[in-house]
């Protein structure tokens, strides 16, 4: 579906000398690898969370997965098409979402955008009124579909976008942090309905977002770039269950202590502010804590927490 | 077939955002009738004198000042969108018109057409066509000629634009080439026989402004070298291929802004 390998991405940019002169004879340029040699493969119907921090290379890479960019060196296949050939049939299966730019038609209403896509996707009257009718239901989007786009609020601009993106019911879906800006209410509303989108069609999503409960809602394998390589690949759980090590322990208190009085192993860090009392140890040693712990204090609540997703993803990306 | 469909969508759509705000249609309107008196006064002026310029007489230089407003006209019109590359390149626009499965130049080419531009080119044309009949000694076969090579004329003036929005995505810079562009088509308002002969050489094989008016105003007037059919034919392929050529090259090179 998605296979990628050995893949390269240089950028290039000039070198800006003061004086115009020389600006115009050396051009010079430096060279900025972007991306490190990638290889990886992206079956049918599998949601894939991509993310790392900024200018890890997330972007440039879904760029050249949808035959925006041209790849340095490498191979790259999007459902068995070279994406730079820019083949229409090819271009028709896919969508690139992203969250902070987008394709409507700024001035014109919502539908005129949805109109003017009919006609570039080739889709026939009856498939378009079921598939429009199905994409404004699902996202709740009948009531701002006839108003000019400029006149949106963010987060009704981009469940627009998402209708104006998946009117040609695309196969391959790339989505570069298309939760941006919204609100949790509108947030819980895209993702169920990728969820949905993706059984219904069987689509291939490969999305990218700093906000890991959304990636942890949505993906069961994620991939993790820095620098432009891959840091890990594989499924979110086994990375959850295998690199966490840290468990949290959160106790409100309904007495005063002392905290250097509390007897705990040497490497667990405390954190206390009356009423809240924070332990993080080590997973193996959380029994031993707990047991110990509640001879020497009086609580009114206790949570004990795994390590989230941003903790673990924080560790492996300061280990390298 | 679906191209044109679409093409015309693309037009209406642009039109509609003309028209969404009406101080801009009549700031244009003003800018285009401004250029229209100034090309009545020329003629008056043309008319008023009546020394041979260059072997040809006034009325023949009229025509080929309207042959050169007909090109400058039709490039307007049909690549309108080309001056707002820019604009498409910056904002990342242009990554969303690269996915859609059509041609891009159906977007930043041929995508933003004028109608006040349109109704010019007719009244030029019109123009032309009166002139034309006015002439003396002219056959049926000049006049498809003429048409034959002002059609050679448009087909350069594709190319040129092609090229531009090529340079454009690898230099990010389009409103420049735009006026040398015009700057130097502006010199085949009258025949460049007027100019000296290196100039003459450069109008002719480098800037090829000689072979989009002054060319097909000769052959009309039937002072043409035939192998100047040939070269002009030549001259409008080449241009068309390399400039295709150097699109695709571009595309290698464009490195999208932002994300
Ligand atoms: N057009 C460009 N020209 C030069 N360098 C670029 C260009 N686009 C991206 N880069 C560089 O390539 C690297 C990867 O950028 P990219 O946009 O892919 O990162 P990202 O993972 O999407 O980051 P973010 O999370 O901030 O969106 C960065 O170092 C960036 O500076
Ligand atoms: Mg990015």
């Amino acid at each position: 579906m998605i296979e990628v390998t050995d893949l390269i991405k240089t950028y290039r940019s000039p070198i800006k000398f003061r004086n115009p002169i020389k600006r115009i004879i050396l051009r010079s340029y430096v060279h900025h690898e972007a991306l490190k040699g990638l290889s990886f493969r992206i079956d049918t119907n599998e949601i894939v969370g991509l993310v790392g921090p900024n200018g890890a290379g997330k972007t440039s890479l879904m760029k050249i997965l949808s035959g925006i960019l041209y790849p340095t060196s490498g191979m790259v296949r999007v459902l068995n098409k070279i994406p730079f050939s820019k083949e229409p049939q090819f271009l028709k299966q896919i969508a690139f979402i992203m969250g902070h730019k987008n394709q409507l038609m700024w001035e014109l209403p919502v539908s005129d955008t949805l109109r003017l896509n009919k006609e570039i996707y080739e889709i026939p009257d009856r498939k378009y009124n079921k598939v429009c009718g199905e994409l404004i239901d699902l996202l709740d989007a009948s009531d701002f579909i006839d108003r000019p786009v400029k006149t949106l609020s963010l987060g009704q601009r981009m469940r627009a976008e998402l209708i104006a993106a998946l009117i040609h019911s695309p196969k391959v879906l790339f989505l570069d942090e298309p939760m941006i800006g919204l609100d949790i209410f509108a947030q819980s509303q895209i993702i169920s309905f990728l969820k949905e989108y993706n059984k219904h069609f069987q689509a291939t999503i490969l999305l990218s977002s700093h906000h890991m409960p959304d990636i942890q809602k949505l993906a069961k394998r994620i991939i993790v770039i820095q620098n432009g390589s891959i840091l890990y690949d594989g499924s979110l759980q086994h990375m959850i269950t295998s690199d966490s090590q840290l468990k949290t322990l959160t106790v409100v208190l309904s007495k005063k202590i002392n905290v250097k009085n509390l007897q705990l192993p040497p490497n667990a860090s405390v954190n206390y502010r009356y009423p809240l009392l924070t332990i993080k140890v080590e997973k193996k040693l959380i029994e031993k804590v707990l047991h110990s712990l509640l001879k020497q204090i009086e609580y009114v609540d206790m949570t004990i927490e795994n390590e989230t997703l941003d903790d673990i993803l924080a560790r492996k990306l300061n280990a390298k | 077939m679906r191209h044109i469909r679409l093409f015309w969508l693309l037009t209406t759509f642009s039109l509609k955002k003309t028209l969404m705000n009406p101080m801009s249609i009549v700031i244009l309107l003003v800018g285009k009738f401004l250029r229209f008196g100034m090309f009545f006064l020329f003629v008056w002026y043309l008319m008023t004198y009546t020394k041979v310029l260059s072997g040809f007489t006034p009325n023949q230089v009229l025509l080929f000042y309207l042959t050169f407003m007909i090109v400058d006209t039709f490039a307007q019109f049909m690549f309108r969108e080309v001056s707002r590359f820019k604009r498409l390149l910056v904002s990342g626009e242009f990554d969303s018109i690269l996915l859609k499965p059509h041609h891009p130049f159906l977007r930043i080419l041929v995508g933003g057409m004028d109608i006040v531009d349109l109704v010019l080119l007719c009244l030029y044309v019109g123009l032309a066509v009166y002139f034309i009949s006015q002439l003396t000694s002219v056959s049926f076969v000049h006049i498809l000629l003429y048409m034959a090579l002002l059609m050679n004329a448009f087909v350069i003036v594709a190319s040129i634009h092609i090229a531009i929005l090529s340079l454009g995505i690898l230099m990010t810079e389009v409103e420049n080439s735009i006026m040398i562009y015009r700057d130097v088509t502006r010199l085949g308002m009258f025949p460049i026989d007027m100019y000296q002969k290196l100039l003459q050489f450069i109008l002719t094989f480098v800037l090829p402004v000689g072979i989009m008016i002054t060319v097909p105003v000769k052959g009309l007037l039937n002072v043409l070298d035939p192998s100047w059919y040939w070269i002009s034919l030549f001259c409008a392929l080449a241009l068309l291929l390399s400039s295709n050529l150097f699109w695709r090259f571009s595309l290698k090179y464009y490195q999208s802004w932002g994300g």
